[in-house]
């Protein structure tokens, strides 16, 4: 015989004085709401804003790393990074919304991203030159990880556009996205063109700003 | 809830009416108390509200709400934890024993949910209390149909050997 729910929840109602109030509080503030685009709209619109941000944090240092490269390398490199940009910014779009179909999870989502920019810098450069590789890395990873700092306050501002149910995957989303942001300006700027080089601390700066978003998650979710 | 969405009062007190009872069971199915399912209901209520610009009209509805009565429920689940982290027990309580099987042979539901992890516990709930299907489950908890399936499959397996001694079928 199988078990059975008991009428106690099977049939249970709300306390109705409250129901009443809140269905009062409910109507009254009913207003007109403006719906979120589309999600195909809002990827995009996120991919304009990442190209157009990667460009102005690029300006101030310069385009060496463009200038650089061949114009096969140039098509190959930005366009696996506007890819990836969209890859990522459909994984927080799919945050914003409660219900939605989750199409990639955030650690994939963070892998596939560092996986394919190493190919990516394997194949295009293949260079393994590691000659000074600490001092001339670290100002690499650190104007990546300044250069994702403005992106991820945009990120942030879109995410409050949405509802977030996992806080945790959104923010690590949210970190690898603003730290390919940080990456693709290395790209446009750093004329470094040694595969280590990239994949250490240009990808490297995709590392740490999304264990930032996980740690950034944790703690929205413990509060 | 489009008309709702476009400022529409009645529609909105209509939404009220027609879903509270069944999130009113979805809360009460996990907390085991009716005044604690009341105060969870009004706050799921209030994050609709605020929420709403997030539903899209061609999506179905039901997978929104859970994924929101979700978020309401791990977020009292955590604050209630957090505060009891806090309080020093100042007395030992007495153990409530396990109630057996009554006289029909009908197994205590809510005390078969309390042996289950919390999140094979909440699959379950939306499975058999609110009657989900396994597709709208898994857009409710952000996951995939596979997972849901695996989920159900051993909470049924737990229940299965927790109902051994007493030969029901789940």
């Amino acid at each position: 015989m199988p078990f059975e729910i008991p009428e106690r929840i099977g049939h249970a109602t709300p306390d109705s004085t409250r129901l009443v109030a809140m269905r009062k509080t409910f109507a009254q503030s009913a207003a007109p709401v403006r719906l979120l685009p589309s999600n195909a709209t809002m990827m995009l619109l996120c991919c304009g804003v990442f190209v157009a941000l990667a460009a102005a944090l690029a300006l101030p240092v310069g385009f060496y790393g463009l200038a650089g490269m061949s114009v096969a390398a140039r098509w190959v490199d930005y366009f696996v990074v506007f890819l990836l940009a969209l890859v990522l910014a459909g994984g927080v779009v799919e945050q914003m919304i409660p219900g939605s179909r989750r199409t990639i999870r955030p650690l994939w989502g963070m892998l596939l991203t560092i996986l394919l920019l190493s190919v990516t810098a394997t194949v295009l450069f293949p260079n393994f030159d590691t000659d000074r590789f600490v001092p001339r890395g670290i100002p690499c990873l650190r104007y990546g990880v300044l250069s994702s700092i403005p992106a991820a306050g945009l990120t942030w501002l879109l995410m409050r556009r949405g509802f977030i149910t996992d806080p945790f995957s959104a923010a690590v989303f949210g970190g690898a996205l603003s730290g390919l942001l940080g990456a693709a300006v290395l790209a446009l700027h750093c004329p470094i063109f040694s595969s280590p080089h990239i994949i250490v601390w240009h990808a490297g700066v995709i590392v740490v700003t999304s264990l930032t978003g996980a740690c950034v998650g944790l703690f929205r979710m413990r509060k | 809830m489009a008309n709702y969405q476009q400022g529409d009062r009645a529609a909105a007190g209509l939404l009220v009416d027609t879903l509270s009872p069944q999130f009113f069971r979805f809360f009460l199915g996990q907390v085991r108390s009716r005044e604690l399912a009341d105060d969870l209901l009004q706050d799921f209520w209030l994050r609709i509200h605020s929420a709403r610009q997030t539903y899209r009209p061609a999506d179905p509805l039901l997978p929104w709400m859970y994924a929101i009565a979700r978020r309401v429920r791990i977020d009292q689940y955590r604050r209630s934890r957090n505060r009891s982290g806090r309080e020093m027990q100042v007395e030992r309580l007495p153990e409530v024993p396990a109630p057996d099987p009554d006289e029909a042979g009908n197994v205590d539901f809510e005390t078969l949910l309390a042996a289950l992890p919390e999140s094979q516990r909440e699959v379950i709930v939306m499975l058999k209390v609110s009657g989900l299907s396994v597709e709208e489950v898994a857009r409710a908890t952000g996951s995939s149909a596979g997972s849901v399936k695996q989920k159900a499959h051993r909470a049924y397996e737990k229940l299965r050997i927790l109902l051994g001694g007493t030969g029901h079928a789940v």
